[in-house]
């Protein structure tokens, strides 16, 4: 459908290209704000990056200044809100892209409440880690024809639903399916991946379960960078969940690793 | 409420028919120098204070006491007549007006006080004549960019035809032409209308206070009722444009039996460009319209029409290259055909019967080397209606009937072959559409008058079945006789969607049927206003408010790919929409200057619990201020001279303000995002722009031409076509590439000339 629009639209440019005229807008004033991204993984530390959002429509180059807008010098610490305990966070002084890290092992189930304090600006969050999947059975099938050659394989993940939730389940990050109206079923995720072929081909297949704030975003996300040059697409707003600030503070339990060989 | 209206509505009719009277006076209206009915033409008995007006088919009924009367037969642009009756016996009165001899001078609407008198609002019957007077760009006259300029509705991007009523989506609008749905409007991406002013007769422009004979859309209805075709005499008239030329013949088959209309426009952008394409590379793109209509009275009782409109879009480019060819053609357009028969009953009741086909189209062909490909899309109707009118008393005119159609709806087809091997995707949806209906104007007394009607529309698409139920209620009181206050509460559904990720309208855009996950959308609008005439109808004034409720309109999920998804029903979220806003309206008829001026001021807006954190945002379409002036003074018999002002506030638009970097999945390195702010926060800077027109006419023994110039804006006003954000763009003063928002503009001061005639 964009493809088709902007082939039109790009058509339709060039009938009344003598007309045309381009010029550009004023945009508003932009106040940098704090970025907080961490995922919470069960049985892992945490881990958490600081940085600063820069106005979109500068100069300089984005790519490198956005990279010297990691924050230092900020108070961090989750408060497990299930357990009553406190793990204030260090910063890894080492690391280019300054990671603050907790001391403490992340819970299934747990509630977390984050706490970020950065120059007298206090962000705050929450999340719950979800239940961790497990994988049934996971079905192959080889595709016959590809737009891009192969061998690409189509894999059917399948798993029962957990209880609780909302759950979304996704293999890549990226795509997340939701239980809602599911709950208990067995559920499908089809997954394409072209390997190389040298078979026997192992594959290590893993469920992610995400709550509905991490799934959001890290959707979201998805599809914002791949539009991320198709200056016709619709706007994708990634929306977080960090009070006073932008980001994600989210969580993901993973399934164990379901082994896939495929011989010839 | 629903139990409450039925009760109401059958009370009213009881009390008409109680009272009914023992003799009736029917008959049709008709345009004495063409045989065309005249539609809304007013019957009046001064003695009695009591009227009625001609339907959609220039039939009236009139049911009075015995007595010896005077009838009073008007309608705007036509001399009146005054008829005396002896009314002993039920009597058939056909009635010739004649036109005023200003003729087209004066902007033809209906009868002068009837925006006052009727129970009835939110309705404006365009004045066609305009479309012809006013300037236009290119000079080519578009009835779309006339409802444009009235209160209530708003336009589209820099140029286009496009509107938007009332605050609701361009998929609220439903498009009739002589009772066929259009569901693509428009030519050149949205640049121009699909309809031909020399073949309309009339517009009707409804945006509130629907009459329960028309549903399926939220917002309003367009009812355009094409020429049946002169029954006297044979004429034509044309025009060659800067970019197209047209003509229109009608005439009888048989004097005061049948006649026919046929009219063409083409567009020659493809052969004036053709010289200045480079060698290898061929590309051709042009619009035509064809519209044809025979109409044959078979008796008093019976009349059949048939009519039909033909039109489309081409495009198509090639390159060929030794081992290298590539092409693409599009093409999109709508087949009309309607076929309809009057049958007067009795001179109470009058039945109309149609049977509809439309279909719409759009097709891609492309070939890129080894690869071929054919994308489809669109949606076809067979269906058929039955429409009563019966007057059982004068204080009662009610109309009802049924409608069903079958739809087939082919939201994309894909078909095509990479070398030997071929892949197709079809999504066929097949639909069942019907709805019965019950309309009474109901005239309680001197003062008071009401319009009450239910319709209950059914959809069924496979196993998903929605019966629904649309009270409508008008009521108005009289303060005197040129001043009335109207209030009015309507519900509609609508089972159609257009899914559409673009703001200016292109063909791309696919419609879609309510399904089980898809709900009927559905809206509430209340609306009230005063009345008043000035100056023996010489200046119709209005001030109207109105708020609207939606659920379950649709938002697709950003990035979704709407074309190619084979289950987009799961793509899309459902949310709501209010808008509410005020409508000011001043209208001059009659006189040397005629014109209107339109203000509005309205709010509209979104609410999704998926988008914007589940927070309100302000529509693409939210104009705060929407000003328009349209005059046109004619000098003298040979020299007039026309204008339209228009300013009103930029649409919305969501941009990106800043951008962060996040850790990628895995060991992927930094993603850099960016920070949008709220959807859709940003105004765009006002549209506002002028143009003239001035037109010289001359008349000859056989014939009669004009010459025409027109500048469309005229102070050459960079109004935004569209808006995107460029990352890279080369800012010039700087020498630097840096992201920027880009506005382009496509159309400056556009001097065109023209010349039309008629015979």
């Amino acid at each position: 459908m964009k493809k088709a629009s902007f082939f039109t639209l790009i058509l339709f440019s060039l009938l009344l290209g003598s007309c045309e005229k381009n010029i550009t807008l004023d945009i508003p004033k932009y106040d940098s704000k704090v970025v907080v991204f961490c995922v919470l993984l069960p049985n892992q530390r945490a881990q958490l990056s600081l940085s600063l959002s820069q106005s979109y429509y500068s100069y300089a180059d984005t790519d490198t200044t956005l990279n010297n807008h990691f924050i230092t010098n900020a108070k961090v610490y989750i408060t497990d809100l299930t357990a009553g305990t406190t793990d204030t966070f260090q910063e890894d002084t080492f690391s280019q892209n300054k990671i603050y890290f907790g001391k403490k092992f992340i819970a299934t189930g747990h509630t977390y409440f984050l706490h970020v304090n950065y120059n007298g600006k206090i962000l705050t969050a929450q999340t719950t880690v979800p239940m961790p999947p497990k994988i049934d059975h996971v079905d192959y099938l080889k595709l016959d024809t590809t737009f891009y050659g192969g061998p690409n394989y189509e894999f059917h993940v399948y798993f029962n639903d957990l209880p609780g939730g909302p759950n979304y389940f996704s293999v890549d990050n990226a795509n997340f399916i939701s239980d809602v109206g599911l709950a208990g079923k067995q559920l499908e995720i089809i997954e394409d991946l072209s390997l190389a072929p040298n078979y026997p081909i192992t594959v290590d297949v893993q469920v992610n379960n995400a709550n509905k704030e991490t799934s959001d975003f890290l959707s979201n996300a998805n599809i914002q960078n791949q539009n991320a040059n198709n200056p016709f697409s619709e706007p994708v707003i990634v929306e977080g969940n960090i009070n006073g600030g932008l980001g994600l503070f989210g969580a993901i339990s993973q399934s164990p690793f379901f082994k896939v060989i495929i011989t010839k | 409420m629903k139990q409450l209206l039925l009760t109401l509505f059958v009370f009213f009719v009881i009390t008409g028919v109680v009272s009914a009277q023992k003799y009736t006076i029917s008959g049709y209206v008709k345009d004495a120098a063409t045989g065309e009915v005249l539609i809304g033409a007013s019957l009046y008995v001064p003695k009695l204070k009591t009227g009625t007006v001609t339907n959609a088919y220039g039939f009236y009924s009139l049911t009075l006491n015995a007595d010896s009367i005077g009838l009073v037969i008007r309608s705007m642009g036509y001399k009146a007549v005054y008829k005396k009756i002896d009314l002993r016996k039920n009597i058939e009165l056909n009635v010739n007006l004649q036109t005023l001899e200003l003729g087209e001078v004066v902007i033809v609407g209906s009868k002068a006080s009837e925006n006052v008198e009727k129970p009835q609002m939110g309705v404006i019957d365009v004045p066609i004549a305009s479309v012809k007077e006013l300037p236009a760009i290119f000079g080519e006259k578009d009835l779309f960019k006339v409802l444009q300029l009235l209160p209530g509705v708003q336009a589209g991007a820099e140029g286009s035809a496009g509107f938007y009523v009332r605050g609701g989506g361009a998929d609220e609008n439903l498009i009739l032409l002589d009772e066929a749905v259009i569901y693509n409007p428009f030519h050149m991406a949205g640049f121009f209308s699909i309809f031909n002013g020399d073949a309309i007769k009339s517009v009707d422009l409804y945006k509130g206070g629907f009459p329960a004979q028309y549903g399926g859309r939220l917002s309003s209805i367009i009812d355009i009722s094409m020429k049946d075709g002169n029954m006297e005499s044979f004429h034509g008239e044309g025009g060659i444009g800067l970019i197209s030329s047209r003509l229109m013949l009608e005439g009888p088959i048989v004097k005061n039996k049948a006649s026919f209309m046929v009219s063409a426009r083409r567009t020659y952008l493809d052969l004036l460009i053709k010289p200045f394409l480079p060698k290898g590379t061929e590309a051709a793109y042009y619009f035509y319209d064809i519209n044809a209509k025979v109409n044959y009275i078979i008796s008093d009782k019976d009349r059949v029409y048939l009519s039909g409109y033909m039109g489309a879009d081409v495009l198509s480019t090639s390159l060929v290259n030794p081992g290298d060819t590539t092409g693409v053609g599009v093409s999109w357009g709508n087949k009309s055909a309607t076929a309809r028969w009057n049958h007067v009953f009795s001179p109470k009741l009058f039945a109309n019967t149609t049977f509809i086909y439309d279909d719409y189209n759009f097709t891609i062909n492309e070939q890129m080397n080894a690869l071929q490909a054919k994308i489809t899309s669109g949606i076809n109707d067979v269906g058929g209606k039955i429409d009563f009118d019966w007057f059982p008393s004068p204080l009662n005119h009610v109309k009802f009937g049924g409608i069903y159609t079958y739809s087939e709806f082919i939201p994309s087809l894909v078909e095509g072959q990479i070398g030997s091997v071929g892949f197709t995707n079809e999504q066929t949806k097949y639909v069942h559409n019907a709805a019965v209906y019950i309309n009474d104007e109901y005239t309680f007394s001197e003062k008071w008058s009401f319009n009450i009607g239910l319709r209950a529309p059914y959809f069924g698409y496979k196993q998903t079945d929605y019966f629904d139920v649309e009270p409508r209620f008008t009521a108005k009181y009289s303060l005197d006789k040129t001043t009335s206050l109207k209030a009015s509460y309507v519900m509609m559904y609508q089972n159609i969607h257009l899914l559409s990720n673009s703001s200016i309208s292109l063909p791309t855009d696919i419609w879609i049927p309510s399904s089980n996950i898809v709900k009927p959308e559905q809206s509430q609008q209340v609306s009230a206003g005063i009345f008043k005439n000035f100056m023996d109808n010489a200046f119709e004034t209005s001030a109207e408010v109105y708020y609207k409720k939606s659920n379950n309109v649709i938002e697709y999920q950003p990035g979704t790919d709407i074309f190619f998804n084979p289950n987009i029903d799961n793509a899309l979220y459902f949310g709501q929409g209010w808008s509410y806003g005020l409508e000011l309206f001043i209208k001059k008829n009659v006189g040397k200057f005629t014109g209107w001026l339109g203000y509005t001021l309205s709010w509209a807006n979104l609410q999704f619990a998926q988008l914007n954190n589940g927070a309100a945002f302000p529509a693409t379409y939210d104009r705060r201020h929407d000003f328009s002036l349209t005059g046109i003074y004619n000098f003298n018999k040979n020299w007039s001279f026309s204008g339209v002002f228009i300013y009103e506030t930029g649409s919305s638009l969501t941009v990106p303000l800043g951008t962060y970097v996040v850790p990628g999945p895995g060991q992927n390195g930094m993603v850099q995002l960016l920070d949008y702010g709220s959807m859709n926060f940003y105004k765009l800077p006002a549209y506002n722009r002028l143009d003239i027109g001035i037109k010289y006419t001359r008349q000859h023994k056989k014939y009669e031409d004009e010459w025409r110039f027109d500048i469309y804006n005229a102070y050459s006003r960079q109004n935004p076509y569209f808006v995107f954000i460029d990352p890279n763009y080369m800012d010039p003063n700087a020498n630097i590439s840096r992201p920027a928002a880009v506005q382009i503009s496509i159309f400056p001061i556009i001097p065109t000339f023209s010349y039309n005639f008629k015979f």
